[in-house]
């Protein structure tokens, strides 16, 4: 069978877009509200946290070279509770497949098709993600690595047409919030996005050796883009709209009217948005499955992600009641559960391959 | 319209089933049967109005571990 | 020739049943069916009324809706209005009473191409916020609509047939932004989002005031059009109104408006006759104007700096031409801004409306020093204003020599 590799670019822009992924329609408002005039900074210190983390996870991932966390796990506490702990990851990339399908489904019945029942989406987009993850991880990577550029230059396009009601006395007084307060209000915004694209290392086993550094850059690129997509927000539609608004980069698109020849521009972010979901939802899918191959050594892909999909488009509906119950359960819990799966297990794994390798040294 | 996405779907998970056991598989039947089951719960909790969110289980737990930690 | 395409890309041909069978989920996955929308079902409203009636408690909203085989450049014989307004009325609110098109209007409403929404002048005082939230929680409503409010009653500005354009929406449309270069009676910033950005703020919104002109019984009927009286029985612009926050709170007199535009950067263009003799009438076609929060003698201080570029060119008046009457003239022009500017400024300032956005400016300096005037919400009232006003000749008009009146 072929090797399946990735190249570091295609690395790059599928770390980049699963960071950018739902934050830019989930989280927007929230960050906004809490951080005013000085939103924009929130992005940056949550990069450099990623940045940290992503730095920890890919020397915990390179000392063990083609595999995965999953794998990790299960060299390090070996086949058993190896697994027991694997499966929580698993359980994770479920949960975060369900959320994405979700966050889909409650844009798009918001905005576009007010309609059509969520089932229907949920399992529309299910199944082209899924078709996607059973042809492996490179058509993936290589999707991305086409409309990337597309959805960059369509993107900032569309910012940079609407900028005509900027006004820079939004941004003032500059550092005039209480920056420590704020902090501590968007501690989850240190969880998602940004420990969740940890997600991402699952593809590790295709990299390669020097996978650190588009894993590393992808995660700063989001930060700077996200931090620059709020200040654009900022600057044109100001604090308080934005932080009134459910979707402020929509109503942003929609109010751009240039001349009479360039408006309804909305059509063109609704469509960024759908890739960017499709790239989080093809990665986290990959992710659960590629976890349960390793787990149970399985050797069909179909049929697992057919069992998959069933579930993600059941946990879909269940997972939240409606935008506002998920905000408040992000700002409650998303910090304490990620961080659990993100930071304390891999420490754990990290010191106790440690100490095995020191022991085995030792009896050697 | 909606049936139809529900007929798609179980017509996917039942030929996949079929298909791992013509194969014999069995360890891979047996985390396909295990998912499905899984998948069917949570559907039948859909279909019955009594959702199972397993989001509100980690935040009891958290919360637990607060309120011991505390 | 498709095998041997198929043969170099190894690409496998899937047996016939599967590729129908794929086909079919193909089909499926084209989930528009819930939300299709035919272009024969939906009513093309081109402008949206809001009004009050305080005596019976009644919402009312006008919806002026297109007829598109009035408006089609060749129709049938016969009368056919390009638009009709739909009035609804009730206790409900506004969010509610949306849903009585539908004893009314036998289409879906297509809210997203309207160009203005007029609201009356009893609904504005009263405070629009309602309005605001019904246009902002949908997103086919779009927010960036201009804000009109009408003196006279809001019946007979919705019921009027306008000249030169079959639709008042587009009319309306086409007076606010394509006149532009022409005068400053309107300005920018006269959007439903404009106000609403503004919420948190005590600077005021100006939005155009439109009123009713001649006969609303002759106004509503189709032979009016037939009349070549041009501006009786239609719709007026003049002045504007003053939005604080979801209210309305006083109103701009037709001079004033065009300061206000001029000065809060909305237009460049400024019309006016200088009060001294010989009255020459100078436009302005190039102006920056520009605010420098200065510390002065241990006290802030607002400098407003007016930079214009002159031009004679809609003169009507005799001047002696000489580049020592043109300096005299830039002069009286400077002074007159300056006069102008501060008693705009001065009159709302003491009615306790923040017009320019004084306090906004205030509370977003930087630095310690500015602490007390951040924290004090009256402090923008009593803050030193000084107004430059610069202005330099570049346009003289086609005259270089005006000519004299009098007998020879």
């Amino acid at each position: 069978m072929k090797t399946v590799r990735i190249g570091r670019w295609q690395l790059f822009l599928l770390t980049a877009n699963f960071t950018i992924g739902t934050t830019v329609f989930v989280l927007l408002g929230t960050l906004i509200e809490a951080g005013r005039q000085d939103a924009w900074l929130i992005p940056l210190w949550g990069g450099a946290f990623g940045c940290a983390l992503a730095a920890f996870w890919s020397s915990l991932l390179n000392r063990y070279p083609g595999h995965n966390i999953v794998g990790v796990c299960r060299i390090v506490l070996g086949p058993k509770i190896g697994s027991a702990v694997a499966l929580m990851y698993v359980w994770y990339c479920v949960n975060v497949a369900s959320w994405v399908t979700r966050n889909l489904s409650d844009f798009l019945k918001m905005t576009i098709m007010p309609h059509t029942p969520m089932h229907v989406i949920h399992v529309m987009f299910l199944l082209v993600a899924g078709y996607a993850v059973v042809k492996g991880i490179e058509p993936i990577a290589r999707l991305m690595e086409i409309f990337a550029p597309i959805m960059f230059l369509s993107f900032w396009f569309v910012l940079f047409v609407a900028v005509s009601p900027w006004e820079w006395h939004h941004f003032r007084p500059v550092f005039g919030t209480d920056l420590r307060a704020t902090f501590l209000k968007t501690v989850s915004f240190l969880g998602f996005p940004f420990m969740q694209a940890m997600v991402v290392t699952f593809v590790w086993p295709f990299a390669g050796r020097k996978a650190m550094l588009p894993f590393v850059g992808g995660i700063a690129a989001a930060a700077v883009s996200l931090s620059a997509i709020i200040a654009f927000l900022l600057g044109i539609m100001g604090i308080y709209r934005s932080s009134h608004l459910t979707f402020p980069l929509f109503t942003l698109a929609q109010e751009v009217e240039v001349g009479s020849v360039l408006q309804h521009l909305e059509s063109i972010m609704s469509m960024i948005w759908l890739l960017l979901i499709f790239s989080q939802l093809s990665v986290s899918l990959f992710g659960a499955f590629e976890g349960l191959r390793e787990i149970f050594r399985l050797r069909t892909r179909k049929p697992i992600v057919a069992a998959l999909i069933l579930i993600i488009s059941a946990l879909a509906v269940t997972i939240e009641e409606n935008i506002q119950t998920n905000l408040e359960w992000n700002q409650k819990y998303t910090f304490p559960y990620f961080s659990f799966l993100m930071i304390v297990v891999p420490l754990v794994l990290y010191a106790v391959g440690w100490i095995k390798r020191r022991t085995r040294g030792k009896t050697a | 319209m909606t049936v139809s996405y529900a007929v798609l779907l179980v017509a996917i998970v039942v030929a996949s089933g079929i298909y791992l056991f013509r194969k014999r598989f069995w360890s891979d039947f047996g985390v396909f049967a295990a998912l499905v089951a899984a998948g069917a719960a949570l559907w039948w909790g859909v279909w019955r109005e009594r959702p199972f969110n397993p989001l509100l289980l980690i935040g009891k737990a958290i919360d637990a571990i607060g309120a011991i930690v505390r | 020739m498709v095998n041997v395409i198929m043969n170099k890309f190894r690409i496998r041909r899937l047996p016939k049943s599967v590729a129908c069978a794929a086909a079919l989920i193909a089909l499926l996955a084209t989930a528009g069916c819930w939300d299709k929308t035919e272009m024969s079902d939906l009513a093309i409203v081109s402008l949206a009324g809001a009004d009050f009636d305080p005596e019976s408690q009644k919402n009312i909203i006008y919806y002026q809706i297109v007829n598109p085989s009035g408006v089609a450049k060749r129709r049938e014989s016969g009368p056919a209005t390009p638009f009709y307004t739909f009035k609804l009325e009730g206790n409900e609110k506004i969010g509610e009473l949306f849903t009585d098109t539908t004893e009314y209007i036998p289409r879906k409403l297509f809210t997203a191409h309207y160009k203005a929404l007029i609201i009356s002048e009893r609904l504005a005082k009263r405070g629009i916020l309602e309005s605001i939230h019904w246009i902002e929680s949908l997103t086919d409503r779009r927010s960036s609509v201009p804000v009109l409010v009408s003196e006279d009653p809001l019946d007979q500005v919705m019921n009027a047939f306008t000249p030169l354009e079959r639709l008042p929406g587009e009319a309306i449309e086409s007076e606010l932004f394509i006149t532009r270069n022409i005068s400053s009676a309107f300005g920018r910033m006269i959007r439903m989002n404009n106000i609403v950005k503004r919420m948190d703020s005590k600077r005021a919104t100006v939005v155009p005031i439109v009123s009713f002109v001649g006969d609303p019984q002759k106004a509503a009927m189709m032979d009016r059009l037939d009349s070549v009286r041009g501006n009786t029985e239609t719709i007026k612009f003049d002045g504007g109104a003053i939005f604080v926050r979801d209210r309305m709170v006083g109103r701009l007199n037709k001079e004033e408006t065009r300061w206000y535009n001029f000065l809060t950067g909305q237009t460049r263009v400024l019309l006016l006759t200088l009060p001294e003799p010989p009255n020459p009438i100078v436009e302005t076609v190039q102006a920056k104007v520009t605010r420098k929060w200065t510390w002065n003698e241990g006290e802030p201080e607002l400098n407003i700096v007016v930079r214009a570029k002159l031009s004679l060119r809609r003169n009507t008046s005799f001047i002696p031409m000489s580049g020592q009457t043109l300096k005299k003239i830039e002069n009286q022009f400077n002074k007159h801004a300056k006069t102008e500017t501060m008693r705009l400024i001065e009159k709302w300032r003491d009615k306790g409306i923040d017009l320019f956005g004084i306090d906004e400016e205030l509370k977003a300096q930087e630095g310690r020093k500015w602490r007390p005037y951040r924290e004090n919400d009256e402090a923008w009232k009593r803050i030193r204003i000084r107004v430059t006003v610069q202005s330099q000749f570049r346009q003289l008009g086609n005259m270089i020599r005006y000519i004299e009146g009098g007998t020879l």
